[in-house]
């Protein structure tokens, strides 16, 4: 007994152990990479293995060893085959063998007379198994889509090979002899040990391919986002963001073509915004449409789709990508027509999702007898995803573009409205002037002005353009440029505004309009003449009495008719006296309540300041309306010109 | 779906003559002036306001009728205008010291025809019904600026019961950015 382990152990198995342990650790090790169950199997072949080796050590039975081989032979078919379907093509040689190996077992066991027909012969069942490795592959070779059926095929070959040679080498060798033992059976090790290498193989070129197929997708985000980025910067970058977009798509998934739609800004639906190379629609045509490439074309790239309308409308409500590899019965496409250009075989539909909003859909397709692969249909969605933060980003743009489009004509308008405004007003005896002026966002429409004509004499203007902005500067430019020509002259106001709405009126266009108050006073005299072109009624406070009247005169503005005649009026101002010019913002004023200041609110205001010199009153005219309006948003420019006549 | 054919309405208690928070502005019926008083009103429209030139062509619609029919060019007649707007809507009230627009149940009447007219393609039927002329109406009225003006005011044209006064909504619409994903 001793001497037998002795031998045992000087013998070639426990190196084949080894060997066995070595295959069970590196199949396990493998389980890793193998997603599919099939390193698991191999593990367990191997483990059979070592344990046939140690139970043929102690028991050598040459039956039960080549009926062990024959188990051995159907186990590696059925672990290279399982990832298929099979039917007769793995069942007959698994069949046979299973007889051969129960013929073996019983004459293994002692229960068949021996030579019956002998286990050199039976082996030979196992020829079988290999046989099967070399033809089963020749009909599942369009199938290697996964890491275990790409290792059934391409080790078939060599297992077919290797267990043809073992089997036969053990029918003509004797099992128990050195030969085989050295030469043979290691082979067995050897032919399990080439599916770890191949496995490894097929792993690493999955891996290569992956990185590949990554750096294509990073090549093309980088292509999309250089394409979209650079269009930034042209006059219509949305056409070109949407179209360099496209076209990117377009190559990148390897399509023929395709329209990326955007949703629309009031409606609920997506337009066509962009087409690139040939697109088959995968909507249905109208009947009354012209099969004519340029016709469907131009129909094609205005087309319109209520959400879930069509295939196209359905990914623009749902958000839901679409994917139809190749044209086919199950194909949801529509039938067009029996032209060539009317066929879209293969089709892609992803939407622009940013956030939780769709912005659109992108869609691609391939003509005809074209495919597309899975690995098309996921560039296409990557690219749809980086893609729509471009659309996204230069929405974003166009808005903030817009905005700052207003924001800068009102800041022109600001500007040109504070040119127009007197740097100081004049000093005369006897005469003090105050005012202020505080413009509307976006309005700018008021202008004032204190312009000195003789030593005693000075024009105090208060006017306001109709509109806002820029085109209510330009009429305040042009009165005011008019008004500096004129007033050296001796003629009366009523005269000066005549010339001013002669200036203004009709030559142009019909559309500038202005009121304007002009008073003309005398500061040694206290006379004061007034005219008005459709301006508020001035106001006027007498000292005396403490009285206040508004010198109301009905006129016709500036700008709608050159030969409007206006007319004036003439007061004398005492000491103390207070005249008010002022604009439509002011009495116009609202507050948060919704109640105007009005007439009303200026007179007691004006009447509770009038101990204060010009400057005085209209600065607490000015602080008792912003306390009267609070935060209510202005909605027009407020001016105030203050007249009041002091000791000379 | 057959859109309800709009017309104008008589509704003295209509919200629509609400007049609390709104600017308020008081003009001769004068005719001359009319696109001024109109650019006053639309000064202060905020800038975001798209499509202000045609804001400014339908208020300037509504004061015409006030100043013409209404109050028939006497400046001594006055046209009063309160008037609110927003980056979402434009609401005005033109009231004048006229008679009232007694042709309006004609007019809506009219319209209704035109309208079927219109949907049933019958296009001899809609030669006859292509302006409306009041029995005072000039060769200056082109008869159908209303038609457009009902069109334009969305959120509701109605007048109070003396007809003199009328009150105008118009909504902007609120510009969508993508649609919200219905899973």
């Amino acid at each position: 007994m001793l001497d037998s382990i002795i031998n045992v152990l000087r013998g070639p198995l426990l190196a084949k152990l080894a060997l066995a342990v070595l295959l069970v650790v590196t199949f396990l090790f493998l389980r890793k990479k193998d997603t599919e169950g099939s390193m698991s199997g191999y593990a367990v072949m191997a483990g059979l293995l070592a344990l046939r080796e140690f139970a043929f050590a102690f028991f050598p039975n040459p039956a039960l060893f080549d009926a062990t081989d024959l188990a051995l032979a159907c186990g590696l078919l059925f672990l290279s085959f399982r990832p298929f379907r099979l039917g007769w093509a793995f069942w007959v040689p698994v069949s046979v063998d299973a007889a051969a190996f129960a013929l073996l077992a019983l004459e293994g066991l002692g229960a068949l007379q021996a030579g019956f027909p002998g286990h050199q012969t039976l082996r030979l069942a196992g020829l079988l198994p290999a046989a099967a490795f070399v033809f089963v592959p020749f009909f599942l070779r369009s199938q290697a889509d996964t890491p275990a059926r790409n290792l059934s095929l391409r080790s078939a070959f060599p297992l077919a090979l290797g267990l043809a040679l073992y089997i036969a080498a053990g029918s003509l060798l004797d099992i128990d002899g050195a030969l085989f033992s050295i030469l043979v059976s290691t082979l067995l090790y050897g032919l399990v040990f080439s599916l770890v290498l191949i496995f490894v193989d097929i792993v690493q070129g999955e891996l290569i391919s992956a990185v590949d197929y990554y750096e294509e997708s990073v090549d093309s985000l980088y292509d999309l986002l250089l394409s979209t980025g650079t269009a930034m910067r042209s006059e219509s970058f949305l056409q070109d963001v949407v179209d360099n977009m496209l076209r990117t798509v377009v190559e990148r998934c390897g399509a023929d073509g395709g329209v990326l739609l955007l949703s629309d800004e009031f409606d609920e639906t997506v337009s066509v915004r962009s087409l690139y190379g040939s697109y088959p629609p995968p909507f249905k045509l109208p009947e009354t449409l012209p099969k004519e490439q340029e016709r469907v074309e131009s129909f094609v790239r205005h087309a319109r789709f209520k959400l879930g309308e069509g295939i196209l409308g359905e990914v623009s409500r749902t958000g839901k990508h679409v994917f139809v590899p190749q044209a086919g019965p199950d194909s949801p496409l529509p039938d067009n027509g029996d032209e060539a250009w009317l066929k879209a075989g293969a089709f892609i539909a992803s939407p622009l999702i940013v956030r939780d909003r769709i912005i659109g859909a992108v869609s691609v397709v391939k003509g005809g007898a074209g495919s597309f692969t899975e690995r098309d249909f996921d560039r296409c969605k990557l690219l749809a995803n980086f893609g729509s933060i471009a659309v996204a980003n230069s929405f974003s743009f166009l808005e903030a573009a817009e905005r700052s489009d207003i924001e800068r004509e009102a800041d022109i308008a600001a500007e040109v409205q504070a040119t127009l405004i007197p740097k100081e007003l004049p000093g005369l005896r006897g005469l003090e002037i105050g005012a202020f002026t505080t413009p509307a966002y976006g309005v700018c429409s008021d202008y004032y002005d204190a312009i000195q004509t003789k030593a005693e004499k000075v024009l105090l203007v208060v006017g306001e353009a109709a509109g806002k902005g820029v085109a209510a500067g330009v009429v305040l430019v042009m009165i005011r440029a008019i008004l500096h020509l004129i007033t050296a002259s001796t003629k009366d106001t009523a005269t000066l505004l005549q010339w001013v709405n002669r200036g203004i009126t009709g030559k142009v266009d019909s559309d500038h309009y202005a009121s304007l108050c002009l008073a003309s006073i005398d500061s040694r005299s206290g006379q004061a003449e007034i005219a008005s072109a459709g301006h508020q009624s001035a106001l006027l406070l007498r000292a005396s009495d403490g009285s206040l009247e508004a010198l109301d005169a009905a006129s016709v503005p500036l700008g709608v008719a050159r030969g409007t005649a206006y007319g004036q009026s003439s007061i004398g101002l005492s000491e103390g006296d207070v005249l008010v010019l002022y604009t439509d913002g002011i009495v116009e004023a609202m507050n948060a309540q919704g109640r105007q200041y009005g007439l009303k609110g200026l007179g007691s205001a004006v009447q509770r300041a009038k101990g204060l010199g010009a400057e005085g009153l209209a600065e607490r005219i000015k602080e008792d309306l912003d306390q009267f309006a609070g935060l209510a948003r202005p909605h027009d420019d407020r001016t105030i010109l203050v007249i009041k006549r002091t000791r000379a | 779906m057959a859109q309800s054919v709009k017309e104008i309405k008589v509704d003295e208690n209509s919200p629509l003559f609400d007049k609390t928070g709104m600017l308020h502005k008081e003009f001769p019926s004068d005719f001359r002036q009319i696109r001024y008083f109109t650019l006053l009103i639309v000064q202060s429209a905020p800038p975001d306001i798209k499509d202000v030139n045609l804001l400014e062509q339908q208020i300037s619609e509504i004061i015409k009728n006030a100043v013409k029919h209404g109050n028939k060019c006497d400046t001594a007649k006055k046209v009063r205008v309160w008037y609110d707007f927003s980056p979402e809507h434009a609401h005005l009230i033109v009231e004048d010291e006229g008679p009232g627009f007694q042709d309006l149940e004609k007019w809506n009447d009219f319209n209704r025809k035109r309208q079927a007219a219109l949907e049933g393609n019958d296009f001899e039927t809609l030669s006859e019904y292509v302006s409306f002329r009041g029995e005072r109406a000039d060769d200056n009225d082109g008869g159908n600026a209303l038609f457009a003006a009902l069109e334009y005011w969305d959120g509701g044209f109605v007048f109070n019961s003396k007809r003199n006064c009328v009150s105008t909504l118009k909504l902007f619409p609120k510009k969508r950015q993508g649609i919200k994903v219905s899973r």
